[in-house]
């Protein structure tokens, strides 16, 4: 078997196949994901900023390394496993995705890291010198900024898709089909959304930015706004109404 | 009247800056709630114990302010890349409701309670509320693109 027929297989399990058609946990594991990356990715900030001198001065490094260790095992253990099913989830899409694999290049290199600096600089009687720690904190924000980039970039990836087109009319009638890559030009939110949703679209289709979802039908969504309109329009749509005057 | 369209927004207009600035909002996330977390643990009696509450508020708050700073300034500029798409969209309104809500019990509540060095329960009281506001403003982060 090779790894594109695991991962094809993978997608086709039950429970990857059910996971990547429910609207609701589907997003709940993203969200899982992405809260353990906030609630302890931070820990992993502050080791290495401790390690540069910059956050935490009073506490010596050794004490800090151990003492947010296990929340840092903590989240690894919650977002890994988040991790695999959202990759499960969508196999086919993720396999050829180059940023998927630089992500998993970055981690296998959090691997190689831990191999060169765990027992010098982290250890609990790590006497290395700042130096060293301090490459070694600057490498882990490195490798982590960049795992985090290339996760959110692997939505942004849309493997080339090849048509056919016929031999036009001048060409010998034995000329060979040519391929041609189309790539969907659609941007921003639209492109994400696009990225995010299951059903596959159509390539061509034109896509107007600007045109929300849930704009009552036959109202005529502008495709330019004011930017002075921004601001009443906030005002309009604000959800505080009922949350003021509990806070006041 | 200025007129905003939106082709003319860098951010609809090349390949990578949208990714890019979301990646800018996703990491200074992790560095503003994280560093909140961290004064959540230690009022919940968990990491960083060899320092008081009140000690951790004052080391982790520059990181917290450059951390809300980054997310708040990229999350206004994704915002500009569809901002109809994002009025319209009902767990957009409602993670501003809780960024709101978020950051005035950042700053009143959960530090009045951090700095007090009380040992009472309402610590951890305050520690929960923390976390679940900022879990449940990630959550409806997430639902934007979902619903």
């Amino acid at each position: 078997m090779s790894i594109a027929e695991v991962f094809h297989w993978t997608q086709n399990t039950g429970w990857a196949t059910a996971l990547r058609e429910s609207d609701v946990v589907y997003p709940v594991v993203l969200s899982l994901h992405l809260s353990a990356i906030a609630l302890f990715g931070g820990t992993i900030l502050l080791t290495n900023l401790r390690l540069l001198g910059l956050a935490l001065k009073a506490s010596p490094v050794a004490e800090v390394v151990r003492q947010l260790r296990p929340w840092k095992w903590a989240g690894f253990f919650l977002i890994v496993p988040c991790g695999v099913l959202l990759a499960s989830a969508k196999a086919d899409t993720y396999y050829p995705n180059p940023y998927f694999r630089i992500k998993l290049f970055l981690l296998a290199g959090v691997g190689i890291h831990a191999l060169f600096f765990r027992r010098s600089v982290y250890g609990p009687t790590a006497a290395a010198a700042p130096a060293r720690a301090k490459l070694a904190a600057c490498l882990s924000l490195a490798l982590w900024l960049g795992i985090l980039s290339m996760g959110r970039w692997i939505a942004y990836y849309e493997k080339p898709k090849t048509v056919t087109t016929t031999p036009s009319a001048g060409s010998s009638p034995t000329a060979p089909l040519r391929l041609v890559a189309v790539k969907d030009r659609s941007r921003g939110f639209a492109r994400q959304r696009r990225a995010n949703t299951r059903a596959p679209h159509d390539v061509g289709a034109p896509h107007q930015v600007g045109t929300p979802d849930h704009i009552r039908p036959g109202a005529a969504a502008p495709e330019t706004i004011g930017v002075a309109m921004l601001v009443p329009l906030s005002l309009k749509y604000h959800m505080f109404v009922g949350v003021f005057p509990v806070v006041a | 009247m200025l007129i905003y369209d939106l082709n003319a927004n860098p951010l609809n207009s090349n390949e990578w800056s949208f990714p890019l600035t979301e990646c800018f909002h996703v990491a200074s996330m992790a560095l503003c709630i994280g560093t909140i977390a961290i004064v959540d643990l230690r009022l919940l009696g968990a990491g960083l114990t060899n320092r008081t509450p009140a000690q951790l508020v004052r080391n982790t708050d520059p990181w917290s302010i450059a951390g809300f700073s980054i997310v708040i300034t990229s999350g206004l500029l994704i915002f500009t890349s569809d901002p109809l798409k994002y009025l319209h969209s009902a767990p957009f309104k409602f993670k501003m409701g809780l960024l709101l809500l978020g950051i005035l019990y950042n700053y009143t509540l959960h530090r009045k309670v951090a700095q007090s060095g009380s040992e009472s329960g309402w610590r951890y009281v305050a520690a929960g509320v923390s976390l679940a506001l900022w879990t449940a403003l990630v959550f409806s982060s997430i639902f934007v693109a979902f619903w």
